[in-house]
């Protein structure tokens, strides 16, 4: 039977090894589900945290707003992410997550999220060499925002955003759901909207990616991974 | 929201917009359209020739051009 944290499961097995007795303990760990709706905020900047959020169905996206108003969104995260889990060492969050789209999470208790780690070591490593992997993409998004052109960043998002929902089986063809808008785009790639418009017009008659409403298809990966200068070596997929 | 459209000349082609892209008004349109244009100048001038034009002309819904910014980069030897 499918249960919520399944995709959690699926997540942790993409990047390292998994053994049947941390499927187990994590498919016991108390869990309260909850919907939001785009725009709905799963954590705020400053808030304190007790628990961390797993997401089970949607897109969260990481951001933090400069003085003027002006948003960043540093990071999207799609089902089976868990993008706060640092505040089980860094209580007071300093990013905000947002749902981008409709979006089930579920919270985990710290207090049940440690007392996992404890009685399971392994699991410690699986879950720190997460945190480790999104610290590199982290890493590779500095750089593109800083040195890439705007195509090279639109094929490079699409390109990592394919291969992170192949790795973890949310989606098996070329053709996928991407639930953002053209100024979510824009934000997360450092342009004005009508410049993240023009890219995808540029792509799309390049015969390389068609993006509407939400729904993204690559038409041709070899040459879209190029132009993106996409090597997915820094999301360490189960290279252990 | 009303919705604006951005038609942009690059020095060689025109790329009309049938899609268009909604903003809270004509003030958020215009800025809009300058982040745009400087935007596009800073990606594509350094890419080739020591002269580059580019324009974008900004549509209403109805067709009618509301106003139209310009950027002309010039290079002059001695």
């Amino acid at each position: 039977m499918q249960e919520p944290l399944d995709v959690l499961i699926a997540k942790l097995a993409s990047i390292g090894r998994l053994l049947p007795e941390y499927e187990t303990a994590i498919r016991q760990l108390p869990i309260r589900v909850s919907q939001l709706d785009r725009g709905d905020d799963a954590v705020m900047e400053g808030q304190i945290m007790g628990h961390c959020c797993v997401v089970i169905e949607g897109l969260l996206q990481r951001h933090k707003h400069m003085q003027d108003g002006s948003r960043q969104i540093l990071s999207f995260h799609p089902a089976g992410d868990i993008p706060d889990l640092q505040s089980l060492h860094l209580r007071k969050v300093d990013y905000t997550l947002s749902a981008t789209t409709p979006t089930t999470i579920a919270t985990i208790r710290h207090s049940d999220m440690q007392a996992m780690l404890r009685k399971h070591p392994g699991l410690t490593d699986l879950f720190w060499r997460d945190t480790l992997v999104d610290a590199a993409k982290f890493l590779t998004w500095m750089m593109l925002i800083g040195q890439a052109s705007a195509e090279a960043r639109m094929a490079h998002l699409f390109c990592e955003m394919f291969m992170r929902l192949k790795s973890v089986g949310t989606i098996d063809s070329f053709e996928f759901p991407f639930k953002v808008t053209q100024s979510d785009l824009a934000d997360a790639l450092g342009m004005s909207i009508v410049h993240a418009n023009r890219t995808l017009q540029e792509l799309r008659s390049a015969g390389l990616l068609i993006f509407a409403s939400g729904q993204a298809e690559i038409l041709d990966w070899p040459r879209l991974s190029e132009l993106g200068q996409f090597d997915p070596a820094y999301l360490h997929l189960a290279d252990e | 929201m009303p919705r604006y459209y951005f038609d942009i000349h690059d020095g060689e082609r025109l790329a009309v917009d049938h899609v268009g892209t909604e903003l809270d008004d004509l003030s958020s349109a215009r800025d809009e359209a300058t982040r745009t244009l400087s935007e596009i100048g800073a990606e594509e001038i350094p890419r080739d020739g020591p002269h580059r034009e580019f324009a974008i002309a900004v549509r209403d819904d109805s067709g009618n051009v509301l106003f139209e910014l310009r950027l002309t980069f010039h290079t002059r030897s001695f």
